[in-house]
């Protein structure tokens, strides 16, 4: 256990292989179009979901239904309508089940099934619905053009002469069971994740925290290395470069394939859908080569499968994702059952609050100890938490971060020295809504920001804090999810890491407080 | 540092939002990435934007952005060698 016993994808287009012929009939790559890839997609179909009674719904997804949050953040009154949050409860309703979102920016899909499996394993559910869905309106367009990091030409994963990205949209959904009866879909093996603590947008030049969340996720699985590898590959030359390497260190020798040069990259859901098609292939025994790819051409030393259709030798499969932030997730699925892994004993050392007047920790059998800001925050708000007053010395970067970054940076630095596997959980309703704004406001003027825009992730305070602590356990944020569920998403994951910061942030709104605990394994 | 570079300097220090920092703290030889302000590549977009917003002057790739953006004194000098267009209207 846990087990894969039904998935779907849908598009705008209706079904994913009507997206792949509307991508084929818009942008042309005759002849490189894999066949086995669209007749495996027409077993796929949203149906399966119908008449699901699960216990428990994850939504995996970046920003959720982006345009109807900027219309609902710029209206008056400014509310969160669309955003991660609030689309979970809509699907909780719908399917009458708890349902919270995990946003890991472009990796929230293997960071929500690594939510979904354990909680399986916990023994809290029989059946967990993962579901993925992002919009990609002009609001993410933009950016990523500001960004400079869109392929005019179409996503040519591992190709020599990419140049980038190509947006697409999809829904999936992954229905996973706790019975190694409930089925005869695949196991889910093993699940990995890891930050690089390197760079907000860029992957880390050497690939080593994407090796990391590779190894843990095999690890998990302890089957050996895996018959096939699909990777994020996103076609921008840094991206393909960084996995190229994280896949040489991580399992060297295995092929790998890469999907967004046929279906494009659906951001927080590329990972579902890849999953989804990953079983296929997996039940096929046969995979899809690279679409895109005329020419391979990238750092690491990898064997890079050309378009077409591939046998696929018997063993499991390795799906990875990589996302800003440099938060990364790997998934292993495959014929044999995760072995179990009990949470290890645990307690809370340190709690830490900032609030608008003074900062506060407690540390495990000690009292609070508080301490005031040097100019309190207006009218009840945060304080605006320089570098120097948190930590004590000059950020050149510092500047750029919105008050929610700073306010888990500063969360972090207070707990004290963190051990470098730990794990960073941050939970919010409003995520990153006032940077949204502000971002959108100058996007429709004409001017999308691409330093603002890199902050439109509810994950980037993951990011930034990551980066400045070197932490380079898990991180996820969890969006609509309530205390005990965040507690318990929180203790799980002391099966795989020795230490995790639990963290609350509503910097930009009522009640304007930045509240963590920090949990370690005795 | 003349005043070209001067106003240069107080431009990067309002749009990369480099708190704590003067235009006299910056030494106009000294690199802008890496050591010296140690800028990163979203610094560099942003650096981008703030000269096509200023100056009308488009840096068509980041190759071209790496050399211009070696240091302070690279960059002014850059400006002042391009033929300009009007600059784009500033940000609301």
């Amino acid at each position: 256990m846990p087990r894969i016993i039904g998935c779907a994808v849908a598009t705008p287009q209706g079904s994913l292989d009507a997206t792949i012929h509307a991508l084929r009939a818009a942008h042309g790559q005759p002849g490189e179009l894999a066949g086995e890839l669209i007749g495996l997609l027409h077993a796929l179909s949203l149906e399966a979901l119908a008449g699901l009674r699960p216990d428990l719904v994850v939504l995996a997804t970046t920003k959720g239904d982006c345009d109807r949050w900027c219309t609902a953040l710029l209206a008056e009154g400014g509310g969160l309508e669309g955003g991660p949050a609030w689309l979970a409860r809509q699907l909780g309703e719908r399917l009458a089940a708890p349902a919270f979102a995990v946003s890991s920016a472009c990796a929230s899909s293997p960071l929500a099934v690594g939510v979904a499996a354990r909680w399986l394993l916990a023994g809290r559910a029989q059946r967990v619905l993962v579901v993925g869905g992002d919009r990609s309106g002009a609001f993410v367009r933009d950016g990523f053009s500001a960004l400079r990091a869109i392929d005019p030409v179409g996503c040519r994963p591992f190709d020599a002469d990419r140049v980038g990205l190509r947006l697409g949209e999809a829904a999936a959904a992954l229905l996973l069971a706790r019975d190694d009866d409930a089925g005869s879909g695949p196991f889910l093996q093993g699940w990995g994740a890891s930050m690089d603590a390197n760079h907000l947008t860029g992957p880390s030049r050497d690939g080593a925290g994407l090796a990391l969340a590779c190894t843990r996720a095999l690890e998990r699985a302890s089957s050996g290395p895996p018959a096939l590898i699909i990777a994020h590959g996103t076609g921008t030359r840094y991206n393909d470069d960084s996995e190229s390497l994280a896949y040489a260190r991580a399992c060297p020798g295995v092929p790998l394939t890469a999907l967004k040069g046929l279906i494009g990259h659906s951001l927080g859901a590329c990972g579902l859908v890849e999953l989804a098609i990953a079983q296929e292939f997996h039940r096929r025994g046969r995979c899809a080569g690279v679409v895109g790819l005329t020419r391979q051409g990238c750092a690491g030393a990898v064997e890079v499968l050309p378009p077409g259709s591939h046998d696929l030798a018997p063993g499991a499969i390795l799906s990875a994702n990589a996302g800003f932030g440099g938060l990364n997730g790997a998934v292993v699925i495959g014929d044999r059952p995760a072995p179990a892994r009990a949470v290890a004993r645990h307690e809370c050392t340190t709690v830490v609050e900032i609030m608008p007047d003074c900062w506060m920790r407690r540390r495990a059998g000690g009292s609070p100890e508080r301490t005031p800001w040097s100019e309190p925050g207006d009218g009840g708000a945060l304080p605006r938490l320089g570098a120097r007053e948190v930590t004590g010395s000059a950020d050149a970067s510092w500047g750029r971060m919105d008050l929610a970054c700073r306010a888990l940076v500063a969360l972090g630095h207070l707990l004290g020295p963190l051990p470098r596997e730990c794990a960073l959980v941050l939970c919010s309703e409003s995520g990153c809504a006032a940077t949204d704004r502000l971002y959108e406001l100058e996007r429709r003027a004409g001017h999308a920001d691409p330093q603002r825009f890199a902050y439109t992730l509810p994950s980037t305070p993951i990011g930034e804090t990551s980066i400045r602590l070197k932490l380079q356990g898990p991180g996820l944020v969890l969006l609509g999810a309530d205390e005990q569920q965040a507690r318990q998403v929180a203790e799980d994951l002391l099966a795989d890491c020795p230490a995790v910061v639990l963290a609350w942030v509503e910097a930009d709104r009522p009640p304007h407080r930045a509240y963590a605990e920090l949990w370690q394994v005795r | 540092m003349n005043d070209s570079q001067r106003i240069l300097a107080e431009r990067i220090i309002a749009g990369l939002n480099l708190e704590d920092l003067k235009p006299a703290d910056i030494d106009p030889q000294a690199p802008l990435f890496g050591e010296g302000l140690k800028l990163d590549s979203i610094d560099a977009l942003e650096l981008a934007v703030i000269v096509e917003r200023n100056y009308g002057i488009r840096i068509p790739n980041m190759d071209v952005g790496k050399q211009a953006f070696a240091s302070l004194a690279a960059l002014d000098a850059f400006i002042t060698s391009q033929p300009r267009s009007a600059p784009a209207a500033p940000r609301s």
